[in-house]
């Protein structure tokens, strides 16, 4: 028997930071099918084709976890967490939950992104290693893991 | 005539009717005395008169009774010489009774007169008969005398009493008179004044003219006192006013200014954070790889260190820019647009190389434009470089035209594209800094556009743009004043 990774979600319109989570990932020996989208709008488009996608990725759809950006071009970051919480109430993907991914630390942002009770936790960029992302994702997807496993 | 001057020819008119009625009254009261005088003249003569008649019934001469009675005779005559003064002899000429006077001395005479008798009948040198004919003829005069006094006093007094009085009449009435005209002229003049000002603000175009004409003396001192403190008044409320309006609005444009900055720091530090915690995450995996052997993953990620750094340059170079657009400079100098767009080609190299654009240049300039070179080869290089950059692939002759040409009072640079076009909802965002709108194909800082904006502006010029699927055209305008 193959063993299922569980898919994940990167937005970063930065393709470098993109590269660095990836790598911190493959580092912290995180067995995960990786997505990745350059902005909100590509993200947001990606999880309404539902249906289609659940075809194409049969094991692999809908993501688990998304890591997100805030700065972003066309809709960024803040925006993409209010239209999701629309989203999710429409389709299954309930069980799917963000983590921020970031180098903004703004105090007014953080409050609003928090606010959204499928957010469970906030990276700031470059701020941590591969121990200590996996610790963070083993706490918000651990019992999906063992799912998958 | 002013109000003071009037009220003073009031007091004036009052003081003299009050002294003359209170003058009358003195004199009226000096002809009573006379008649008091000629009474007792006459109760003395008559005591003389019994004394001289006991003489002739030869009953013994009192002597000393007889001379203390014409002393006292001779007294009344004396006193009311003293009591005439120059003004009552004056009127008594006037009038023809100075006799009175002529009576007086004559009454003295004969007393004296009858007194030498008396100090001859004493010493002997004088008959008893002769002595009483002296008397006797004495008694006649004093008589004949206190007859003739009354005449003329009552006529003095009576003549005082009416010219006098008329007088006192005619001037309180008149005093009276004026006093109620005056009256009526001041709260008459007020009474106009009040109405003139009360009147409505339309109608009082000509105010100042009217005032002019309709007031006068103190009342015309006192408007225009009134007038000069109001208008400052009013200056001094204008400018408060003003004043506030400056604070107002300098407050709101410190305001605008600080949001504005606040909202730049935080971008800018963003945007410089960025490139760096990437690049220090990379190195970290690059010394980890050369650890592990794997040059190649090593090597590709120095790579793109380098990249982030020029990245991270290329922002900083740009801030400064904005920084330095708000500054004028001296280094203003004719500019030389054919060698500014060679220049800036050559620098577009790395942009020009792989593009399919074609790049056309037009100048037709009449008048040399004078300003500082640094400015218009950063405006121009951003629209170019923007144009080349958000080419549309689709589109089979893509291309960016620039134009620089002058028209009378103002200089044009316009720059149009076939290229993508600027998405409708983010048009206001254009010359927003750290705006970028094309994730795909932006490579640059995010503040061109703000750059180009605060040079124009600095220029006192204005930018407008038109885009669609079509393509994009900026049209920027400089009044050609600043420029020369």
């Amino acid at each position: 028997m193959t063993k299922i990774k569980p898919p994940i979600l990167i937005v970063d319109d930065n393709e470098v930071d993109r590269y660095i989570l990836k790598r911190l990932i493959k580092e912290a020996k995180l067995e995960l099918t990786i997505y990745e989208k350059k902005d909100g709008q590509e993200a947001l488009e990606f999880l309404e084709n539902y249906e289609s996608n659940r075809i194409k990725y049969p094991d692999g759809f809908p993501p688990i976890l998304i890591f997100l950006d805030i700065n972003m071009p066309k809709v960024n970051g803040i925006q993409f967490l209010e239209e999701f919480s629309k989203l999710r109430k429409m389709i299954e993907i309930s069980s799917c939950v963000v983590m921020m991914f970031s180098s903004s630390e703004r105090e007014e942002e953080k409050k609003i992104i928090m606010s959204h009770d499928f957010v469970k936790g906030y990276l700031v960029k470059g701020s941590f290693q591969a121990a200590e992302l996996k610790e963070k994702v083993m706490a918000v997807i651990g019992q999906h893991l063992d799912k998958y496993s | 005539m002013n109000i003071s001057r009037k009220l003073m020819l009031i007091v004036i008119l009052t003081a003299a009717e009050v002294s003359i009625t209170v003058y009358s009254a003195f004199e009226i009261a000096k002809g009573a005395k006379f008649h008091q005088l000629n009474f007792l003249h006459l109760k003395y003569t008559h005591q003389l008169t019994k004394s001289v008649k006991k003489i002739e019934n030869d009953l013994p001469i009192d002597i000393n009774t007889i001379e203390s009675d014409i002393l006292l005779i001779r007294q009344q005559p004396i006193e009311c010489i003293e009591e005439i003064n120059p003004l009552n002899y004056a009127v008594m000429k006037f009038i023809n009774t100075e006799q009175t006077l002529t009576i007086c001395e004559k009454d003295i005479e004969i007393a004296d007169r009858t007194l030498l008798s008396v100090t001859q009948y004493k010493k002997g040198e004088l008959s008893r008969d002769d002595f009483l004919l002296n008397l006797n003829v004495a008694l006649v005069s004093f008589n004949k005398h206190s007859e003739m006094f009354e005449e003329p006093i009552r006529k003095t007094v009576s003549f005082i009493l009416m010219t006098l009085i008329p007088l006192v009449i005619v001037i309180s009435f008149f005093n009276i008179i004026f006093i109620s005209y005056l009256s009526r002229t001041i709260s008459s003049s007020i009474r106009n004044l009040t109405l003139l000002l009360s009147s409505k603000p339309e109608s009082n175009i000509n105010l100042d003219d009217e005032l002019d004409i309709k007031t006068s003396g103190e009342l015309k001192a006192l408007v225009i006192a009134a007038r000069q403190r109001i208008k400052n008044d009013l200056l001094n409320i204008e400018n408060s006013i003003e004043l506030k309006e400056i604070i107002n609005s300098q407050t709101a444009s410190l305001q605008q200014a600080n949001d504005e900055l606040a909202q730049f720091a935080y971008r800018a530090s963003h945007d410089l954070k960025s490139p760096l915690s990437g690049a220090k995450s990379l190195a970290h995996f690059v010394i980890e790889d050369i650890k592990a052997g794997d040059t190649e993953e090593a090597s590709r990620n120095a790579l793109v260190i380098y990249q982030q750094m020029e990245k991270l340059e290329t922002l900083v170079v740009d801030i400064l820019l904005l920084a330095k657009a708000e500054i004028g400079s001296e280094d203003r100098d004719v500019i030389d647009f054919n060698q500014l767009i060679i220049d800036m080609k050559e620098r577009l190299t790395w942009l020009m190389k792989d593009n399919p654009c074609t790049l056309e240049t037009t100048i037709n300039l009449s008048v040399p434009i004078k300003s500082e070179k640094a400015r218009f080869a950063q405006i121009i290089e951003n629209l170019i470089s923007n144009g080349l950059k958000y080419y549309d692939r689709n589109k089979d002759s893509p291309y960016v035209r620039c134009d620089i040409f002058n028209e009378q009072e103002t200089f044009f640079i316009t720059v149009t594209d076939n290229g993508m076009g600027i998405p409708q909802k983010h048009k206001g965002e254009v010359f927003d800094m750290f705006k970028r709108f094309h994730a795909q194909t932006s490579t640059g800082s995010g503040l061109g556009m703000a750059l180009v904006k605060k040079h124009i502006e600095y220029l006192n010029g204005e930018i407008s743009l038109q885009s669609s699927d079509k393509g994009t055209t900026f049209k920027i305008v400089i009044p050609l004043d600043k420029l020369i």
